[in-house]
């Protein structure tokens, strides 16, 4: 998998859990802190995936067939050809 | 202090922790420490002060970025072409660097990094941006 495809994956599910949190105001303490837990481990990830996302994008840049983060999935070469003509 | 490394290389860490921090809620030094565990040049003073600077003008910059943006408010943008409008938007306002260069160093980022919409879209709100500042300061 592609760092692109799990910076979009990771930062989907931060955004799903942040939502969870929010929905679970009336669930047991306990059960929060393990989602703020969640929450916290998957943002360190996410942060850290993020150099990676960006080298990759970088390296389509320089004529890799490697897709850029705002890129649809699918279509890896639209936004190389784009920047390329633009 | 001399910088290890070039503006260029300086600005483009201060929009990765920028882009870190927006998506991951991180504070920003912790997301420096992380960088430096990289071997990234996350200290480096021209990256502090604009990480700094754009994190002190966030919501002025977002407000100037709706306004510029037509149609888009900053919050609907993508986390990493926003970030790359408030540190051009940032480097505007304050004369930072000539606004030629502010524009071109955001407009090769998005080229580099984001989606093909991207490079017109930064050029057009930074574009209008400077022209604003322009207008301002005559």
């Amino acid at each position: 998998m592609s760092a692109r495809e799990e910076l979009s994956r990771a930062t989907q599910r931060l955004e799903e859990l942040a939502q969870r949190i929010s929905d679970a105001i009336d669930r047991p303490a306990a059960e929060i802190e393990e989602l703020a837990r969640q929450a916290a481990d998957l943002s360190a990830a996410v942060a850290q995936i993020i150099p990676r996302a960006i080298a990759e994008a970088e390296a389509g840049a320089r004529g890799d067939d490697v897709p850029r983060i705002g890129d649809p999935a699918g279509s890896p070469t639209q936004a190389t050809e784009a920047a390329e003509t633009a | 202090m001399e910088s290890a490394v070039s503006r260029r290389q300086a600005r483009r860490q201060a929009v990765i922790l920028l882009y870190q921090q927006d998506v991951t809620g991180l504070p920003v030094p912790e997301l420096v420490e992380n960088a430096l565990r990289a071997g990234e040049h996350a200290d480096d003073p021209f990256t502090r002060e604009v990480v700094d600077g754009v994190e002190g003008d966030r919501a002025d910059l977002d407000a100037r970025i709706t306004a510029a943006a037509t149609g888009w408010s900053a919050d609907r943008i993508a986390p990493l072409e926003r970030n790359i409008l408030r540190v051009g938007a940032w480097e505007i306002a304050h004369d930072h660097v000539p606004v030629p260069v502010a524009i071109d160093e955001a407009v090769e980022m998005a080229k580099k990094w984001c989606g093909s919409d991207a490079p017109g879209f930064v050029n057009g709100v930074l574009g209008r941006l400077a022209r604003e500042a322009s207008g301002e300061a005559a």
